[in-house]
């Protein structure tokens, strides 16, 4: 009987103190660090742990960029398991750093943030304090395979004066140039001449960035019905989607529908789609295909045909985040030693090994950046982001861009199949995004 | 502890001790259930981002009545509900008749196969469904094979929802199924033989006996697949999620997971929209009682 109560008090006693644990501090002397994209940020902070070597153990976590997303969200509300680093893209930054307060770790005296680009600075920050190692850049670029877009009445299809590839690629084209030769392309060959998933902004996000525009105007409030910006990327996803060809009777599209990661980028490294306009971050899985070297070429982004827009654009690009009840020390020195001195010249290891523009001011002046990359035609490839990113029209995204993204996505398809006309899409998207927000 | 006890009548004694013994379950129901209810009642009174909250339950009661995407998984979710369960009831209830009949050879077999599909992982079929239902999956190339075409599964927003209930449909009508079977083996075998020798037909058979019969156990499985559908998670979160836009197949629980962990958490409007579920839950079962007894 004694026995039984004591039992029957131990289990209570362990229930009772496990759900008042959940304890704030998990200082372990161990840098835990989530991230995504193993072709990229997850090589690279690998490539950043072997050069620091040193005592401390670091373990990296891999995860899907939605699940990590997820999973930081319900750690922070909840008190729950987190890392002592998180990379979090641009785009939502400033939505966490203001979302949980005190849960970042102000970095503004440990990091000397006067070394990196200032517009990258800006947006790790929070009424003047400063949460951010900057990490990468999303610079976008159109890459198109050289040994498959070849024929000259494919590269003619579109540009006016354009015969060779040499010159396409050197060409400032504009999107709707892009989908004559992208027709022209899948009439010959039957081929995709893109892989996009239309359920994701993406796409619609390098467009609109390219012209100057964001989902919301100078106060912040979401502008979607009568943004130029919008109607104009609108109209291009819809053009992209509707440009069908016919090739042996049927109906082919210019475009691979993806529905994940993995159905968007294999097309890539297969040849069954020949081009990818996108973010710099992309290189890493394009190289991580050696048998594809050499037959990458990279040329400015496609143009948004209203006044304004530009051959250059963004993509996403994140940056380091320190949590504040971590090992905030030694995760600081690490991140301090590998990308702000940028020990072993750690930037352009990563460069050549993973596409990766980081923001270290720095690092640019090196010459790897000056250097021909012969998986890409033997071009300065590196030279050519390094200043298109110079170009990017500069945008404050605000803290609500994948709600304005979701809330335009969810419409997209009514718009595409022609159901919906564009301003009754974008007025309702604009009330659905308010509504969450609200 | 037996001083304890010593000098209490023998009622008393029983008393307390069964309540030492119910001691730890009431603990875990307390600490999981009854604290997170009355917690609840508290947090629909607040609108959070992240873990900054005000108290603004008007605010909530607004935004809930004014949210498209509220009303959007809700027009899904009864959809799914309208739908699919009555399609599978009625495949159950067919199963499980077919599979009674003591003549059929290999009933062992065929049951085992269709009850499997509810014992398997609901991740693992999921996984399963997306790959074989994705844009060059298998589905797709054995349709262009046989020149229909390839069907957009998991991107067409018509599809989608056909995807998630032809995925219901194969986990779930098994396990009804099984209700169906031990309810159809408790009736009494000679009321069948009565109605034989009657010369009543098959189908009268099985609408006037089969059916008044099963009349509580097809009760018992509606409310189940109500109360199933009303919670329906994971089938729009794996297989569609992620594939797609999701607007046509968010049920109301996804819907709150999103509000609670997707976007920035906002835990007071999700606890909103939980009562919400909760009334309606209610109130279909009320209706189902009522019905089931008037008829």
């Amino acid at each position: 009987m004694k026995r039984l109560l004591l039992l029957s008090t131990a289990i209570v006693l362990t229930l009772v103190l496990s759900a008042c644990g959940g304890s704030s501090d998990f200082s372990d002397d161990k840098i835990t660090i989530w991230a995504w994209d193993p072709n990229f940020n997850i090589s690279i902070m690998e490539r950043a742990k072997t050069i620091y070597g040193g005592d401390v153990e670091i373990e990296i976590v891999t995860m899907a960029k939605g699940d990590l997303e997820t999973k930081l969200n319900a750690s922070l509300s909840t008190e729950g398991d987190l890392p002592d680093i998180v990379l979090i893209e641009d785009y939502m930054a400033p939505k966490y750093l203001t979302s949980y307060p005190g849960k970042f770790a102000d970095l503004s005296d440990s990091i000397d943030h006067s070394k990196f680009i200032p517009g990258k600075v800006q947006i790790g920050t929070v009424d003047g304090k400063k949460y951010s190692v900057p990490f990468d850049s999303g610079v976008s670029g159109m890459f198109v395979r050289n040994d498959l877009v070849t024929d000259a009445d494919v590269l003619a299809a579109g540009i006016t004066g354009v015969t060779t590839f040499a010159q396409l690629t050197a060409a400032e084209i504009t999107w709707d140039e892009y989908i004559l030769v992208a027709q022209a392309y899948t009439a010959r060959t039957g081929e995709a001449f893109l892989s996009n998933n239309f359920a994701d902004g993406g796409l619609f996000r390098t467009i609109l960035n390219s012209t100057q525009t964001w989902y919301t105007d100078a106060n912040g409030d979401f502008d979607f019905d009568g943004n130029a910006g919008i109607e104009e990327a609108a109209r291009v996803y819809k053009a992209l989607y509707d440009a069908e060809v016919d090739f042996g009777g049927t109906d082919t599209e210019i475009y691979k529908a993806a529905t994940d990661w993995a159905t968007w980028v294999d097309p890539l490294a297969n040849g069954s789609a020949a081009t990818v306009t996108t973010g710099v971050w992309i290189s890493g899985s394009v190289k991580s295909t050696e048998a594809n070297s050499g037959l990458w070429t990279v040329m400015k982004t496609p143009r948004a045909n209203i006044t304004g827009a530009v051959n250059y654009s963004n993509l996403g690009g994140s940056s380091w985040y320190v949590l504040a009840d971590g090992d905030v020390d030694e995760s600081v020195d690490f991140l301090k030693a590998i990308y702000q001195e940028n020990q072993d010249n750690f930037y352009d290891q990563i460069l050549v090994n993973n596409g990766a523009m980081g923001s270290l001011l720095a690092a640019k002046t090196s010459t790897e950046y000056q250097a021909n990359d012969d998986f890409f035609s033997n071009a300065k490839v590196w030279a050519d982001f390094a200043s298109w990113s110079a170009l990017i029209p500069a945008i404050d995204y605000g803290a609500y861009t994948y709600e304005a993204d979701e809330a335009i996505m969810n419409l997209m398809p009514g718009y595409l199949d022609g159901t919906t006309t564009l301003q009754a899409f974008l007025t309702a998207a604009e009330a659905a995004a308010n509504n969450k927000i609200s | 502890m037996q001083n304890l006890l010593k000098g209490l009548s023998r009622k008393k004694r029983n008393m307390v001790l069964g309540w030492i013994f119910i001691i730890p379950a009431l603990t875990l129901i307390l600490l999981f259930v009854i604290i997170p209810l009355f917690y609840s009642l508290f947090l629909v009174t607040q609108s959070c981002r992240g873990i900054v909250c005000e108290t603004n339950f008007s605010g909530n009661i607004q935004r809930l009545i004014g949210d498209p995407q509220f009303l959007q998984a809700l027009k899904n979710t009864f959809i799914f509900f309208l739908i699919q369960v009555p399609i599978m009831l009625t495949l159950a209830l067919i199963f499980a008749v077919i599979l009674n009949n003591p003549k059929l050879k290999f009933r062992g077999v065929f049951r085992t196969a269709i009850f499997l599909p509810a014992v398997t992982s609901l991740v693992a079929y999921s996984v399963l469904f997306k790959m074989m239902l994705a844009p060059e999956g298998i589905v797709n190339m054995f349709l262009e094979q046989i020149g229909i075409g390839a069907v957009g599964w998991l991107t067409h927003p018509t599809w989608q929802r056909i995807t998630i209930i032809i995925a219901l449909l194969w986990r779930w009508t098994g396990y009804n199924m099984i209700f169906y079977l031990s309810g159809l083996q408790s009736i009494d075998k000679e009321i069948f033989e009565a109605a034989e020798i009657d010369g009543a037909s098959k189908l009268q058979i099985f609408f006037g006996i089969t059916i008044p019969q099963l009349k509580p156990i097809i009760l018992f499985t509606t409310v189940m697949s109500t109360i199933g559908t009303l919670q329906l998670f994971d089938e729009p979160f794996n297989i569609i999620a992620g594939s797609g836009t999701t607007i046509s197949t968010m049920t109301l629980s996804q819907y709150i997971y999103n509000i609670s962990f997707v976007y920035i958490p906002n835990f007071g409007y999700a606890a909103v929209i939980s009562y919400v579920i909760m009334f309606i839950a209610a109130l279909l079962t009320i209706i189902q009682f009522r019905i089931a007894r008037e008829t």
